[in-house]
């Protein structure tokens, strides 16, 4: 095996294809650094201008994270500005970005280009691995000369990642060695560990392609073949899954999206009740000023209880549609290894909710004490991994190993001539 | 000729490839139906819903105006959701756009499924993979110095081998489009009429023109490169500079050249001219007041208000340079995006669908000639015209030893009858508007078509067929 692997990774090393596709990675992730730092610092701008002076504890908003330079994910929804009072959160909507200038294209920010581009070279290395060695008619020459057949076939497969995934692990390091060293990126503990991990689970999603494509191989006698297959499944499971997942939760869940409405329009009710607290308040009557304001939240809580339990089980599923995809959990692991996923902003939220219960009462203006200064930490890895994050992680080891098994299946019939 | 179109045709309709590709284009056209179907059904009740609403509380201090949700978005998305759900409208023509359409939660960034996303990419890159080994597949073959020794001139096999490809993507994009409208036609009624169908078969044509384009750019590289997987492999690399490279890198590229200041750069700015343009007329004002200069409650509330108009008028002026200096940068961002052949056929396909950076101008065009019949009406009913701005002022003057409060103006609320309040409503557009609107990106492809059909025939001609 480790003799397929060297041939593979030596003769493949000098050929046409090696040099553009790393040429292509190396273009696209200089391109990526470029925009996705640009849309960082106005993040930071964005911060820096509404963050809360002194002891103004009424807005709440969290600085941009530098690892949405790697992945964006939700990074500009965590960014926005919370306005809090005994009447319950406003949020203001998103700021401008860079991009919003190309909304019709998608942010390449380097997720995007380990999901879609770098699938894309896992396949183009390894459509032709079994086929295009038949076609030359070499094939039977390797099997007649005594080698194994799981051999030959796991040194391919080994031989073609590695030319994909090495290439990549360098730039990569390349690339977030100069993010690092950027203006108003401060590169801790923090982020060397997490960008580690990502290169770990990319190497996984690598691993999958690779076999995908090494699976076509041993399907197929003609190497096109093979390749029109590869680019199918890439389509489906980069674009179409994570497109339609969305959609087919909607239509499975019970929040409709008017229910946002309702409660804005519930809001306004308890602005009334609120104003005749104030009226209360000043005629001096206390208890009842209590009465009414302890009423508030309880109908706050009480919105919040209804909509929740629907958005959770919304996103949920929504989420278990697009695994089906590995493009779709790659998505979502990296997003919360670099704490821009869907389980940060409700972690947010949640901690944002939980504030203002803990302040209700200094908020109101019943206790006279100060506020307390809000603080929030982005979720541990432990705390990530304990999550959703390790069903993303099977679920991309169970693809490769998916694979690989229907590609040694597929070969150990597969004839040579 | 026509034997060679037949008999590539029917290689290219008999092979998997093509199987494969109908598959997944029946599967995408499906999705996109139903994708967008639901979503307008959700877009179109929230609408009415809010016009509505807006219609029972027409107001003078403010209205809303809502973006219609358009039939035509499953065919061109254009980042539609990222764009104001309406307007808010205040006296003296202040537009203040809303947030984009509410949503329960967000995804992070996934393209959309339209017409125009499926077709770029995914009929792009089977255009590719039918035509990578139509010349150096020959050549490795055997068969093209066979082909090339019988009375046929290699213009016409290039011709011929053209459209062989090309009328066989036709085939699963017309089925594809079909059940596309079929999917959104039982969803949403209006859909299936004349101007619609039209715009599709416009839609498909255009369609044609783009894929053309890859078609004539895989036989130019097929006469160039012997060895196919090379032809594959450089075929790819440019369909990622265009579909992905161009695109991207044209909006950081307008940001250089621009020079636009940001929007908090810009909100910086404008404390010091709130200073200057009311803050400073207003102390002037009051030197006046305390020096005896204005005598009467009244003279001061007028000299107020005066102030107030001028530096409104000032700062409207200055959002309107600022909004002006962005749309150009849109503008030069498209331009320069405008290299590659997938940026063209995208605007292209957003002026037949009516949707994009057209149709939001359009309907900004729509609001401001219904501010003007809004500030006419409030004129007619409450006699004064005040504008609303983000700053109010207070402050205490003393006119003849008598303090006084004057405070920033207000629009007042008419309280009468408003059964001749004006509504707004939003202009629609022809298909004829909608093809003149794509013409100049149409003929940009067309341009394409023209420049590597030349480089193809000029390849074909020197290519050694041995």
């Amino acid at each position: 095996m480790m003799t397929i692997l060297k041939k593979e990774i030596l003769e493949n090393l000098t050929t046409y294809r090696f040099y553009v596709l790393t040429g292509l990675l190396c273009l696209l992730m200089l391109i990526s650094i470029i925009v996705s730092y640009g849309d960082y610092r106005l993040r930071l701008e964005n911060y820096n201008t509404l963050q809360p002076q002194g002891s103004n504890h009424e807005n709440i908003i969290i600085p941009p994270n530098p690892l949405s330079i790697i992945a964006k994910g939700l990074d500009a929804n965590l960014g926005r500005l919370y306005k809090i009072s005994a009447l319950g959160i406003e949020v203001n909507p998103n700021q401008q970005s860079i991009n919003r200038l190309f909304s019709l294209f998608t942010v390449p920010d380097m997720l995007f280009i380990i999901r879609v581009v770098l699938a894309l070279c896992a396949l183009l290395f390894s459509f032709d691995a079994i086929s295009g060695e038949r076609e030359n008619g070499t094939l039977k020459l390797i099997l007649a000369g005594g080698g194994q057949r799981v051999s030959l076939l796991l040194g391919k497969l080994f031989g073609r990642f590695t030319l994909v995934y090495v290439p990549f692990l360098v730039l990569f390091l390349v690339a977030v060695i100069t993010v690092s060293v950027l203006p108003d990126v401060q590169a801790g503990s923090y982020y060397w560990e997490r960008v580690g991990l990502i290169l770990v689970v990319s190497g996984v999603y690598v691993l999958v392609f690779s076999s995908l494509g090494t699976s076509f191989s041993c399907l197929v006698h003609r190497s096109s073949t093979s390749m029109m297959f590869s680019l199918a499944f890439w389509v489906f499971f980069v674009f179409v899954v994570p497109n339609m997942g969305v959609t087919i939760a909607q239509s499975m869940s019970d929040v409709p999206p008017g229910d946002r409405v309702e409660m804005e329009s519930r809001l306004s009710t308890v602005q009334a009740i609120f104003e005749t607290i104030q009226h209360v308040k000043s005629s001096g009557d206390q208890k009842e000023f209590a009465r009414i304001m302890v009423q508030v939240k309880e109908a706050n809580s009480h919105l919040l209880e209804t909509y929740r339990p629907k958005l959770n089980r919304l996103i949920n599923v929504t989420q278990d549609i697009v695994r089906i995809s590995p493009s779709g959990a790659l998505s979502f692991l990296i997003t919360e290894i670099a704490n821009t996923g869907m389980g940060e902003e409700l972690r947010l939220k949640d901690a944002i909710i939980l504030y203002v219960n803990r302040n209700f009462n200094r908020l109101a203006g019943l206790e006279k004490s100060p506020v307390e200064a809000f603080e929030y930490r982005p979720a541990s890895l432990g705390s990530i991994f304990a999550g959703s994050a390790a069903i993303d992680v099977l679920i991309l080891i169970l693809f490769a190993f998916g694979f690989i098994g229907f590609a040694m299946t597929s070969f150990l019939r597969y004839d040579p001539r | 000729m026509m034997t060679i179109v037949k008999k590539e045709l029917l290689d290219h309709l008999q092979s998997i490839q093509f199987a494969v590709l109908l598959c997944v284009t029946v599967v995408l056209f499906c999705g996109n139906g139903l994708i967008f179907s639901k979503r307008f059904n959700q877009q179109s009740t929230w609408y009415t819903r809010k016009v509505t609403e807006a219609v029972q509380n027409q107001s003078t201090v403010s209205q809303l105006l809502y973006v219609r949700p358009d039939p035509l978005l499953f065919i061109s998305e254009s980042g539609n959701h990222y764009r104001p759900s309406g307007y808010e409208l205040k006296p003296r023509g202040a537009l203040a756009p809303m947030p984009s359409e509410p949503r329960n939660y967000k995804m992070p960034d996934i393209p959309e499924l339209d017409w125009a996303f499926i077709i770029k990419v995914l009929f792009s890159l089977f255009v590719v993979l039918l035509g990578y080994n139509s010349i150096s597949g020959e050549k490795e073959q055997g068969t093209l110095r066979q082909i090339l020794s019988q009375p046929m001139g290699r213009i016409r096999l290039l011709i011929a081998k053209h459209a062989a490809i090309v009328l066989t993507v036709a085939v699963p994009l017309i089925i594809g489009a079909l059940m596309s409208l079929i999917i959104v036609g039982m969803s949403i009624p209006t859909v299936p009429g004349v101007s619609t169908i039209s715009s599709l078969v416009l839609m498909i044509f255009l369609a044609l023109i783009y894929l053309s384009i890859f078609a004539f750019l895989s036989l130019l590289i097929s006469s160039l490169i012997r060895q196919s997987s090379l032809v594959l492999l450089t075929l790819l690399v440019v369909w990622v500079f265009f579909a992905v490279i161009v695109p991207n890198t044209s909006g950081i590229v307008a940001e250089q050249f621009s020079g636009v200041p940001s929007e908090y750069q810009e909100a910086r700015q404008l404390g010091p001219m709130i200073q200057q343009q009311v803050w400073a007329k207003i102390e002037k004002i009051q030197e006046k007041a305390s020096r005896g200069e204005l005598t009467t409650e009244e003279q001061v509330k007028r000299a107020c208000d005066r102030a107030f108009d001028e530096g409104q008028e000032d700062l409207i002026k200055h959002y309107d340079s600022y909004y002006n200096a962005m749309k150009q940068r849109v503008a030069l961002a498209r331009t320069i995006s405008r290299l590659s052949p997938t940026a063209l056929f995208q605007y292209a396909s957003e002026g037949i669908s009516e949707t994009g950076t057209d149709r939001e101008e359009r309907f900004m065009r729509d609001a401001r000639e219904y501010s003007r019949i809004y500030d006419e009406y409030i004129l007619k009913k409450v006699g004064k015209l005040t504008g609303v701005s983000n700053f109010s002022f207070m402050g205490s003057f003393d006119v003849n030893g008598k303090t006084i409060m004057i405070r920033s103006p207000f629009p007042e609320e008419y309280r009468g009858d408003k059964s001749d309040f004006p509504r707004f409503v939003e202009s629609r557009i022809s298909v004829s508007d909608g093809i003149r609107s794509a013409m100049a990106d149409g003929a940009g492809l067309i341009i394409w078509n023209l420049v590597l059909a030349v480089g193809a025939f000029s390849a074909i001609i020197r290519c050694d067929a041995r």
